[in-house]
Parts: C-alpha cells; sequence; structure tokens
C-alpha cells in the first residue's frame, strides 16, 4: 500500500479536487482576472472564492497581484513551462545514453558468449 | 506518463521517467551502469562524443565525475553524490553540472543539483530498467522528495499505466 505523505502531493491534489476550483483555474487560463469577477460566474461569496483562491495559491497553480484594493489573478504557467523545458532536456540527454546503453551490454553479453565458446 | 508525473508536483518542479527494457541481468546492467570503465564505454547522448575521464566512488557519500567532451571540443561534465547503494537493484544520487567542466579534477559546479533514482527489476533473464530524474527548485522540495517523493510518483505512475 502506498502512503501518501508528501505535502506537496496532497497540496495540489487537493487543489485539483475541487471541481470549483478546476473551473476557477479554467477561467484564469483565458487572462488575469480579478476576484470578483470570478464570484460572478459560480454564485458565490467573495469569501468563498478566497478560500479556493488560497488553495489554488498553496498550490502554486495561481499567483495573486494586489494593485491597491483590486487583487489580480493568473495562472502560473511559467514554472510549468520551465519545468517541462527541463523534463524535454534530459529525457533527450537518457533516451540518447540508453540507446547507447543498450547497445553496450549487447557487445558485452556477445563478447562473454565468445569467450564460453572458447572454453 | 511524465507530463502527469508532472502534473501532480508543484508547477516549478519536475520529474522525467525513463524505462527500458535491458536484455540483461540487473548485475551485469548495474556493473555497467556503475563502473568508471564500463560509463566511458557507453556514455553517449550524441554520436561522435566521448568521455575522457570518469571516477566513480561507489558507496553511499562517495562522489562520482563524468567528463563528456562534445565533437565541438566543449565539455559538459557531471558530478554528484551516492545517497543509496543497494547492487544490484538500486542506486540514488545527486546530479550536478560543473561551470567549466574542462578540468581534470573536480571542479565549481552550477548548484542547480537534481536526484536521479535509478532501478534494476529482474524480469526473468531480462532487466526492467527505471531512472527517475528529478528537478527541483527549493531545498525543502528536495528534501521532502528524498523522503519517499520518488516511491510516491513511481506508484502513481504504475497506477496510472493500469488505468
Amino acid at each position: 500500500m502506498v502512503e501518501y505523505t508528501s505535502k506537496m502531493l496532497d497540496r495540489t491534489f487537493g487543489a485539483l479536487a475541487d471541481p470549483t476550483r478546476r473551473r476557477i483555474l479554467a477561467q484564469l487560463a483565458k487572462g488575469g482576472e480579478c476576484v470578483t469577477d470570478l464570484a460572478r460566474p459560480h454564485a458565490m461569496s467573495l469569501a468563498a472564492v478566497s478560500k479556493h483562491l488560497i488553495v489554488l495559491e498553496k498550490a502554486g497553480l495561481v499567483k495573486r497581484r494586489r494593485k491597491g484594493r483590486v487583487h489580480s489573478l493568473t495562472l502560473e504557467a511559467k514554472p510549468m513551462k520551465e519545468a517541462q523545458a527541463w523534463i524535454d532536456r534530459y529525457r533527450k540527454f537518457w533516451e540518447g545514453n540508453l540507446d547507447q546503453f543498450e547497445k553496450y551490454l549487447d557487445e558485452l553479453q556477445t563478447k562473454e558468449t565468445k569467450h564460453d565458446d572458447d572454453k | 506518463m511524465m507530463t502527469i508525473n508532472n502534473e501532480v508536483q508543484k508547477p516549478d518542479d519536475a520529474t522525467l521517467i525513463v524505462r527500458r527494457i535491458l536484455n540483461a541481468t540487473p548485475e551485469l546492467a548495474f556493473q555497467a551502469w556503475t563502473s568508471a570503465e564500463h560509463i566511458q564505454q557507453w556514455m553517449r547522448h550524441r554520436p561522435g562524443m566521448v568521455v575522457p575521464l570518469a571516477s566513480m566512488d561507489l558507496r553511499v557519500g562517495g562522489k562520482f565525475r563524468i567528463q563528456m567532451k562534445m565533437t565541438d571540443g566543449e565539455f559538459f561534465t557531471a558530478v554528484g553524490e551516492f545517497r543509496e547503494v543497494k547492487a544490484p537493484s538500486r542506486l540514488v544520487y545527486t546530479w550536478d553540472w560543473e561551470k567549466d567542466g574542462s578540468g581534470t579534477e573536480f571542479g565549481e559546479v552550477e548548484g542547480k543539483s537534481s536526484l536521479i533514482t535509478v532501478e534494476f527489476l529482474k524480469r526473468g533473464e531480462r532487466t526492467e530498467f527505471v531512472l527517475t530524474h528529478s528537478r527541483f527548485a527549493t531545498v525543502e522540495s528536495r528534501d521532502s522528495h528524498t523522503e519517499g517523493w520518488g516511491k510516491i510518483v513511481e506508484s502513481l505512475a504504475k497506477f496510472v499505466e493500469k488505468e
């Protein structure tokens, strides 16, 4: 049985588990918005929306910027894109190395078999 | 697969998982993966490049250094420290790049240390190879990873595959 002890995992899963929060993320994906705009389509109080936003912020999915009394919100796409670029770079690196590693293992085994035949 | 793993994490962290079925026993694969002489023979992510120097102090707390030289003469030198060494099934080590990398001894590193877990799982006469490479945006997230985050990602990946 797997124990899900990671706080990070709990947070991100928790943040994405709620349908309202997923809708908020979908709305933010269309562009930055302020808290009152978000409350409207969900027929919720500002306080309720704020609670959801705090959860999304803690999961690192949403960034809040304050301009006076207006809080504007944006989806944090940059870190995700950077992470993806990192993954792509290392995928090429390891896939390339593993192609050679496989070939090398085959060579090693062929040598071993030859040795055995010589005996 | 890999995107799924990425999605369940804090967005600025990332984990890459690479799997292969190898035509060798875990013992041979482990040996080829961890010994300097073997590494110099196979470590080529691009054709034509070479590994002029490799050193492996294969024990917990021991360090390694792999110097890769590209066809244009540029050096890429990886260094790290072993965190877990369980021959022939499991290895955990840190991974960083030297800033310069052209020297013969350990040099100054970039300081963006990532973590690699390699598993060699016996599958009859063959070996299932699983490499998990994790990038961390903060020290805290790296430390929480060493407490089992890698295992969780791994289990998730298996779970998702079955679905």
